[in-house]
């Protein structure tokens, strides 16, 4: 167990490497004098622009750059936005905690709608599945970015259940009643993928030796539901949910512009729209590593709760 | 008075001021009914009973400072002037009146002697002295990236010649000095607050230490600003700070902000973007005012090339072109008026029946296809071509820029659109040639309530806002002896003579003035508008309860 | 983003006649076809000019001849609406066309090949098909400046990795099939057997996929409009509408919304059905 996960923990520094290689490298190769967004209207004498030139290495090759901002980055410095004139440190600490509340809650009810439907629809056949299915077929069809207008027309305006703007002051239950409503928004589409693919899970396991088995040897159906085809039928969900969790996270982009939410994924839209490369370069950073690290989790989850991949690494 | 300043977000770019309307009664109300009956205001009734906290949105984005000497947004200045004052102040009305200073006056054409209010303390505890406010105003004068630096550009010297006098030195006469000094140009910083610290006013930055009514308390960069009262305000007074706490937040999409209006989670705000106006009039929760300002919309054209707007004609043909009547109905939500000059009667503080006549003498400015297609063709350039550019960003910039674009093609232009990014801003508001724009639209507004304050910025070929290139001697010399007239009707007079040049030049071609929407929930009364006040002036120091 | 699509099967009996789609597939079909008709004549259909502004009709509601009513500029929705039908179609067809077929040449090529090649490309599809597609379209415009082919460019290069990865397990198995060898051993061309047995028997797993993918690419290009990284004002575009329209929305103005809003919603829900129902049909669930 521990070879296997020092080699994943191993990749995926080298996915780190390699993404914010990449990032970095497209930044570099952009068209246009970066130094025009550097200065966002600011008037520009000589000496600032020298000054900023300095500042963000531009005079310097690709790989002397790259390393300078690697090396800042571990002593905790993300270098400086030049949209908001602020330490792209201090601007995504604020935003990063609002916008994990976001997500966090978000997979809550993914997990709610996904897996309920999924199952019903997996163990049922006829009604409850078509109408299952198709629930998840009008929910995968409302994009966050409409679903956010009718939630806030309805249950924060007219009537009133929810704020209807802002992230809350930081506390989990001021975050529960401002992010209710952009996380369903979030979870329409996501929500209806999971219940697709928990569906053909337990399908598969339904029909799968060891579940024809226990039927056989007579053990009360309900038995052989829970412990047999849910609790298998969910391995492929949670890995799923590892893939799902940094595509959330920049799709807040969408509600928080709908809901007024100050989170990354909006910060992320404005940066890239301003062209402000500090900005964007730490953003993505963030969003791998989280990557990474849910992936990481997944694993270990993994580990634990399937005997056959233990054994297999072990 | 540069305003470069570009949103984050998709709100305006505006900032708006007034320096009271035409023949400003003592009412609140300035008089000046609109064609759609809106009525402008300079100032609410102040609030009666105390409040906690009020939760107000700036809708042109965060602020990338609150320092007021550099004073770069409509967001800084809103919450910069509820802490550090200036010397003077301007009152709704647009005259001035003591601030910091107890008196500013010429001594002779180019010296000013400013006495400092005795017992005035920062926050911090320290007396404010004649150190700190020749270091603010050095700041604001000399710091590259300041506003102020044409504006001051006159002053060659400012020394503190006792603890509480400091003389300014001109290196040549400029009678507009004294207004600066009440604008951010005039704001004083504690020195040792400022001095050396790096940080200092900048996002997530609680260190600046000034005067005012409302003290920083917290920044949380990307999210909001919290100011709660000075308990040691030198002007503190019955029915003043009944505001304890103000939390303001920065939400550019217009449509979130409606929602929260609507819902109570913001109390009020400025920058109303015009695309919300209609729903918030409609509000029950609140009521939507416009304050009365010296704002207003322009095209800039590109007068230096030899491209079309280097022809009279053809600038007259385009401002013929224009549908005055529904830009003001689009853009101000029908609050404005058709402008007949930049100088715009929210822009006059002095001589005002005067400014008043010369208004009325000049031409309405009315729509007219034909008399533009025939200036057109006289002009002898076929299909003239008129590339208007527009901020990509911004839609509202995008959609002016389309309206200009039919109307232009449809009196024989030859009209494309040329979107452009923010990195062109630093190009766009300076006089460096631009070959490939030939006109841009602006929202510009007067600092100072005196009308030279603005044609000097424009008629000047050095004017720190003529960023088409516009020269003319004759505007150019009656501009320098108007500066150097102290004597304010005298100068009145040269100044309606050069508002009559410009205007006969086609040098901007101006379409409405520009009140400034503003929301206020019902519960509240008391915060001002509009003036210089709302600039430059503690706007919430009678925020207070309605009842 | 959307994340890709689900799971396989075999692909035998999709010869089965789609009279199967039952009535709400026709309605999807039809739902579809409707806006195909709009797509392509939208323009001669639309009563007025699109882009003709007239401030004085801002935010007017329907009038006689105007069934919509106007927008912010004045100009008339219905037909913006019609002429969007265009823009916001075709970003999703040419979005669909490069994905499957650049998804399909690397699923063949991998399974065709094998060995190296096949583990070179999958250990990449591994590593992107993570790569969030909205991510990587905010990228991509930080780069090359916002417009509806950056837009494009980006979610081919997302939605490609799960395509080809899904492909790739069934091309492999149908290269392992008798057929295969039976037709090597005749002397047939490589070209021959991809193109006339090979891809022919994927066909209904790759057409039933590239249906559902159509769903998604619609919102998630309108989704990159809406965020102003995709098509760009003035052009009319339902995603665009649907941003433009936000503001008026709660402002008693809805109607820019949500007739651009439900144009979308009703494309990706009519993909959707048909592109379940013909999984189905097919059996290539």
């Amino acid at each position: 167990m521990r070879r296997y996960l020092w080699r994943r923990i191993g990749l995926g520094a080298l996915t780190i490497v390699a993404t914010t290689m990449l990032v970095h490298l497209a930044l570099y190769l952009a068209p246009g004098d970066p130094i025009g967004y550097l200065l966002n209207g600011q008037p520009a004498t000589p000496e600032r622009i020298a000054a900023l030139r300095a500042q963000y290495n531009l005079d310097e090759p690709f790989f002397t750059r790259y390393v300078s901002w690697i090396t800042g980055v571990f002593q905790g410095d993300l270098g400086t936005s030049a949209a908001f004139n602020a330490d792209v440190s201090t601007l995504i600490a604020s935003r990063f905690q609002t916008t994990m509340y976001l997500v966090l809650i978000s997979f809550v009810f993914i997990s709610v709608f996904g897996l309920t439907l999924g199952i019903l629809a997996g163990l049922h056949k006829g009604g409850i599945d078509s109408f299952s299915m198709a629930t998840a077929t009008i929910l995968s069809s409302i994009p966050a970015f409409v679903g956010s207008f009718i939630l806030i027309n309805v249950f924060a305006l007219q009537l009133g259940w929810f704020p209807a703007i802002g992230g809350g002051d930081g506390s989990l239950s001021s975050a529960i009643s401002h992010m209710t409503l952009p996380a369903i928004a979030l979870a329409f589409s996501a929500g209806a993928f999971v219940a697709r693919t928990t569906r053909a899970s337990i399908r598969v396991e339904s029909a799968s030796e060891h579940v024809v088995t226990a039927t056989v040897r007579g053990i009360p159906r309900n038995k052989v539901v829970s412990r047999h085809i849910v609790r298998n039928a969910l391995l492929p969900v949670i890995s799923l949910g590892g893939l799902l969790f940094v595509g959330l996270i920049v799709s807040t982009a969408f509600v928080e512009q709908a809901f007024a939410i100050n989170g990354i994924g909006g910060l992320l839209v404005v940066a890239a729209r301003q062209q402000d490369f500090a900005l964007v370069q730490a953003i993505t950073l963030i969003l791998v590593i989280s990557f990474v690290v849910v992936n990481l989790a997944v694993d270990v989850l993994y580990w634990i709760l399937d005997p056959r991949i233990r054994s297999e690494v072990a | 008075m540069k305003k470069l300043v570009l949103a984050t977000g998709s709100a305006a770019l505006l900032l708006l001021t007034a320096c009271g309307g035409a023949a400003a009664p003592e009412s609140s109300a300035s008089g000046e009914a609109t064609s759609s009956g809106i009525e402008l205001v300079t100032s609410t009734p102040a609030g009666v009973g105390p409040v906690d906290n009020v939760n107000w949105n700036l809708a042109d984005g965060e602020p990338l400072s609150l320092d007021q000497n550099l004073s770069w947004s409509g967001s800084q200045n809103f919450i910069g002037n509820l802490m550090c004052e200036s010397l003077l102040s301007t009152t709704p009305e647009g005259g001035l009146e003591p601030g910091l200073a107890t008196d500013v006056s010429y001594t002779d054409a180019t010296t000013l002697v400013v006495k400092l209010r005795e017992g005035v303390t920062f926050w911090d505890g320290s007396a404010l002295t004649a150190d700190d406010v020749v270091y603010s105003i050095d700041k604001a004068r000399t710091n590259e990236v300041s506003q102020f630096v044409g504006d001051l550009a006159a002053v060659a010297s400012v020394e503190a010649t006792d603890a509480s006098t400091v003389t300014i030195k001109l290196s040549e006469p400029n009678s507009l000095i004294r207004g600066a000094l009440s604008t951010g140009a005039g704001a004083v910083v504690s020195k040792a607050s400022a001095e050396g610290n790096a940080n200092f006013a900048l996002p997530g930055d609680t260190s600046m230490v000034c005067t005012g009514p409302y003290m920083l308390k917290e920044w949380t960069a990307g999210s909001k600003i919290v100011v709660e009262a000075n308990p040691t305000w030198w002007n503190k007074g019955d029915g003043k700070q009944l505001t304890k706490q103000i939390t303001f937040s920065f939400i550019t999409d217009p449509a979130a902000a409606v929602a929260g209006y609507e819902s109570g989670e913001l109390d009020g705000g400025f920058l109303i973007p015009a695309s919300s106006i209609k729903a918030l009039q409609a509000s029950t929760v609140g009521t939507l005012g416009f304050g009365d300002g010296s704002a207003f919309g322009a095209w800039v054209p590109i007068v230096n090339t030899e491209r079309s707007m280097s022809n009279p004609k053809l600038r007259e043909a385009l401002a013929k072109s224009l549908d005055y009547a529904n830009i003001v109905a689009t853009e101000t939500a029908g609050a404005g008026t058709p402008a007949k000059a930049v100088g715009v009667p929210g822009s006059w503080g002095n001589e005002k029946a005067a400014y008043q006549a010369a208004w009325d003498a000049l031409p309405d400015p009315v729509t007219d296809l034909d008399a533009a297609k025939k200036l057109v063709a006289e002009s002898g350039v076929s299909n003239p071509e008129l590339v208007i550019a527009a901020w990509s960003e911004l839609p509202d910039s995008v959609n002016a820029a389309l309206v200009l674009q039919q109307a232009a093609n449809s009196v024989g232009f030859n009209a494309t659109i040329n979107k452009i990014g923010f990195d062109r801003a630093a190009d766009l508001f300076s006089g460096a040639k631009k070959e490939d724009i030939d006109i841009f639209a602006t929202t510009y507004l007067s600092f100072i309530c005196d009308p030279l304050y603005i044609y000097s910025q424009i008629g000047l070929d050095a004017g720190s806002a003529n960023w088409g290139g516009y020269s003319n001697a004759k505007v150019s010399e009656l501009i320098t002896s108007a500066l150097a007239t102290t004597d304010d009707a005298e100068r009145a007079k040269i100044t309606i003579e050069i508002q009559s040049l410009l205007v006969a030049d086609y040098a901007w071609l101006p379409t409405t003035t520009y009140p400034s929407p503003f929301f206020m929930s019902n519960e509240l009364s008391g915060a001002i508008p509009s003036g210089p006040t709302h600039l430059w002036y503690a706007w919430a120091v009678n925020l207070g309860t309605a009842k | 983003m959307s994340i890709g699509q689900i799971a396989i099967g075999r692909n035998r009996g999709y010869r089965k006649r789609l009279s199967k789609l039952g009535l709400l597939g026709w309605l999807a079909v039809f739902v579809l076809f409707i806006f195909g008709v709009i797509a392509i004549f939208g323009s001669a259909l639309a009563p007025h000019d699109p882009n003709k502004i007239d401030l004085a009709y801002s935010y007017v509601g329907p009038i006689p001849g105007h069934p919509l009513g106007f927008d912010e500029l004045g100009r008339d929705l219905f037909s913006r609406l019609l002429v969007g039908a265009r823009t916001s179609l075709i970003g999703p067809i040419v979005l669909v066309i490069s994905t499957t077929l650049i998804g399909t040449s690397i699923a063949i090529l991998a399974a065709w090949r094998r060995g190296w090649t096949d583990a070179g490309l999958s250990a990449g599809v591994d590593i992107a098909v993570a790569f969030p597609g909205l991510l990587l379209a905010i990228l991509l415009s930080t780069v090359f400046g916002a417009s509806l082919w950056v837009a494009i460019a980006a979610l081919t290069l997302a939605y490609t990795p799960s395509l080809a990865r899904l492909l790739r397990s069934s091309a492999l198995r149908e290269t392992g099939m008798d057929y295969v060898k039976a037709l090597k051993v005749l002397g047939f061309s490589d070209s021959q057997i991809i193109f006339k047995h090979l891809l022919p028997n994927l066909a209904p797993f790759i057409i039933a996929q590239a249906i559902i993918m159509f769903g998604y690419a619609t919102l998630d290009l309108g989704g990159l409009s809406f965020l102003g990284i995709g098509v760009q004002p003035p052009t009319a575009d339902w995603g665009t509408m649907v941003a433009a329209g936000a503001s008026g929305l709660l402002q008693g103005y809805p109607t820019q919304t949500l007739a651009a809003g439900s144009c979308l919603v009703l494309t990706a829900l009519s993909f959707a059905v048909i592109g379940d129902r013909l999984a189905r049909i097919w059996g290539v669930e």
